[in-house]
């Protein structure tokens, strides 16, 4: 009766947490109401000490919104929602409040001063003049547009202080007043765009940031665009069970085989990316190196279709702004949030986040895994509440990127040197520490590990950090001393005495661009 | 004046006809019999799973509560007994706990004595654990994990 009262339990626990993996990434599609939409879903949020040749000292930041975008998804594509706010919140003072929000706000128009463009249809002198169907009557490239049909243009303000009522100011051209930026076309195909990788290039922008005095010679930048989706994940094949094979036959995953074993089932996908890249210094305050950022998308509370819907008006919004969207750390509301929390996590901040706190420290992703493969003998820790849990997804890590907060936020320590493309370890810091012993947690030891990576994940995120192997390592307690946690991940190659989880879909700095914005030139609609 | 707008848009439009009452659903289809056990083939909901394996346990002189017995023969008492996925290790039914001192045992029934070998050999390559042992009784695979882990498996000899 006793197992078959703790079975029912793990069951439940289970469907809880095989719902949201159904989403497939780090918070694609994770809450039930952010299916409805999509425009305004974060998916990922990165912030790293860019690594780009001579942008020492500046911090990259890219929100990515719209989720699984298949390339050929015209003849809209994937435009951002011009009813909404997207924003970047920095935390500088640890206070899990935001002190700086970088707001992106979208406009969409048809060309021809809103008419869009025409073709005249019908025999000479009888012609009509018809609007066409399509974002572009003819090819575009690097500052030839005439073609294009969809105008997308945006504008950024910085806001100090809270995000609703605090002093906003404009993010410029660099050496202008011009404070409108374009946002070029998805990649549409070759014959449309010819040449994506150029054509996107001449969208990203230096730019002046009002109270902001950048590196001598240099100059803040700012891209929104489409982007290759970055994210790597086998989600669903590690907890649906109907796929699984811990020997990697059959076509799924080994659980515990190679890093990579070429199941990124998001490899053919876009991404919409807003990017910034901003002085570290303009970032921080006196009192720490140390940030904290998330990103939020907001819409107003009300919206009323309009019945005779056109182009600039298809809907009327008013009311408040209501945030729908929210992400810092990676698979926090895919994996860790139940069901029941998912939308009013979305709609939550920081600062209010002790709510959250029972599903970190007791997760019920190490109680899946231990039903999973639990005739190995591998088990959940047994440490609850989990504060190595706490301690590295919500407070970050003692003398290098702890602001001082309980929160879930991405957290970096921009005094920590970036790590160049080609050096980097996919599995980010978590190499800098000395492996748990059977009375010991593992103790910070960066000097001490030749794979320690302190520029990555969690001190920070970058594109090619394996941010799902490390969280999965971690929740079974790689941190953990061996006798709460006899079955923890490894944190070091050959490391004896834990388990190698991976979810078989790898992801390298190799896989990114070493330049601004890092991801890669989106994937075309036609080859 | 944003809900004046939006009031005056709602008064403006044409009253939309009642929905169309939604047809009656389709009749669900007749549920496939269950096959027979093969890890990673169509093995439907992870709970239906479990369910299934409970109900389809091999005939096996070394059961899970056979073991879990004389583990308590021997003073080993496992608070937390949990079934596990059989599946993921090859197996027909899995279950296990752990003890109060941090002892994880594992029992795994297999449909013969050769599928339990190799399931051993499986689970000894894919999960390999420094403070791990594993023996074979029968049709039956005992996972011991932790320091007092040779006392789990003596009791387990013993069947």
């Amino acid at each position: 009766m006793r197992l078959r009262t703790r079975l029912l339990g793990g069951v439940t626990a289970l469907a809880t947490t095989l719902a949201p993996a159904v989403g497939l990434a780090s918070s694609h599609r994770e809450a039930p109401f952010i299916t409805k939409n999509p425009k305004v879903d974060g998916t990922d949020f990165y912030m790293f000490n860019s690594y780009e040749s001579g942008r020492s000292g500046y911090v990259t930041i890219l929100a990515n919104y719209l989720p699984v975008q298949d390339a050929y998804g015209g003849p809209n594509f994937f435009g951002l929602d011009p009813d909404a706010l997207y924003e970047i919140h920095v935390d500088n003072d640890g206070d899990a409040k935001e002190d700086l929000t970088f707001q992106f706000s979208f406009q969409t128009a048809l060309a021809s001063s809103g008419s869009g463009i025409t073709l005249p249809v019908g025999p000479s002198g009888a012609a009509k003049n018809i609007s066409i169907p399509f974002a572009t009557i003819g090819s575009v490239s690097a500052g030839s547009e005439a073609n294009r049909n969809i105008l997308d243009t945006y504008t950024v303000k910085l806001i100090r202080g809270p995000r609703r009522t605090g002093t906003a100011s404009s993010i410029v051209k660099a050496g202008t007043a011009d404070g409108t930026f374009a946002k070029p076309l998805d990649n549409i195909g070759t014959k449309t765009i010819p040449n994506y990788g150029a054509y996107a290039q001449s969208f990203m922008y230096d730019v002046d940031i009002p109270g902001c005095t950048p590196p001598s010679g240099t100059h803040p930048r700012v891209f929104v665009g489409q982007r290759k989706e970055g994210f790597s994940v086998n989600l669903g094949q590690i907890f649906d069970l109907v796929h699984l094979d811990t020997a990697g036959t059959n076509g799924v995953a080994n659980v515990v085989g190679a890093p990579d074993q070429g199941f990124n089932i998001l490899a053919d996908k876009n991404i919409t990316t807003l990017a910034l890249e901003v002085p570290a210094a303009c970032l921080t305050s006196a009192s720490s190196t140390t940030i904290g950022a998330w990103t939020t998308a907001s819409v107003r509370q009300a919206r009323v279709i309009n019945p005779t819907g056109t182009f600039s008006e298809p809907s009327r919004e008013g009311g408040p702004w209501v945030q729908v969207s929210r992400l810092g750390m990676p698979l926090v509301n895919e994996v860790v949030i139940g069901l029941a929390d998912k939308d009013r996590f979305n709609g939550s901040e920081p600062k209010d986040d002790a709510q959250f706190a029972d599903y970190v420290t007791n997760p019920t992703l190490p109680k899946v895994l231990g039903i999973l493969f639990g005739g190995a003998g591998v088990t959940e820790p047994s440490n609850f509440p989990r504060t190595d849990l706490v301690t590295a997804f919500l407070q970050g890590v003692p003398g290098v990127n702890a602001n001082g907060s309980t929160a879930e936020m991405v957290r970096l320590n921009t005094a920590i040197p970036a790590t160049p493309k080609g050096s980097q370890n996919f599995y980010g810091a978590v190499g800098c520490f000395d492996a748990p012993t059977s009375s010991s947690n593992a103790v910070l030891n960066p000097t001490g590990h030749t794979d320690c990576d302190p520029a990555g994940f969690p001190n920070g995120r970058r594109p090619g950090d394996d941010v799902v192997d490390v969280a999965i390592r971690v929740a079974m307690g790689a941190l953990v001393n061996t006798t709460a946690a006899p079955t923890g991940g490894c944190i070091h190659a050959g490391q004896s005495g834990c388990l190698p989880y991976v979810d078989g879909a790898g992801v390298s700095d190799a896989d990114f661009d070493a330049t601004f914005p890092y991801l890669k030139t989106p994937l075309p609609g036609a080859p | 004046m944003r809900f004046a707008l939006l009031a005056l848009l709602v008064a403006c439009s044409h009253a939309s006809p009642d929905p169309v009452p939604a047809p009656a659903p389709a009749p669900a289809p007749a549920r496939a019999a269950p096959r027979s056990l093969q890890p990673a083939q169509d093995l439907g909901p992870v709970a239906s799973r479990l369910a299934y394996e409970a109900a389809h346990r091999p005939a096996t002189a070394v059961s899970a509560e056979r073991v879990f017995d004389a583990l308590e023969r021997a003073g080993i008492s496992l608070a937390d007994r949990t079934q596990y996925a059989g599946v993921a290790m090859k197996a027909a039914y899995c279950a296990g706990g752990r003890s109060a001192d941090g002892l994880v045992v594992a029992i795994c029934e297999y449909p013969s004595h050769e599928a339990a070998l190799a399931g051993k050999a499986f689970m000894d390559r894919e999960f390999p654990l420094a403070t791990a042992e594993r023996e074979v009784r029968g049709s039956t695979v005992m996972t011991a994990v932790g320091a007092s882990r040779a006392r789990a498996l003596s009791a387990f000899q013993t069947l």
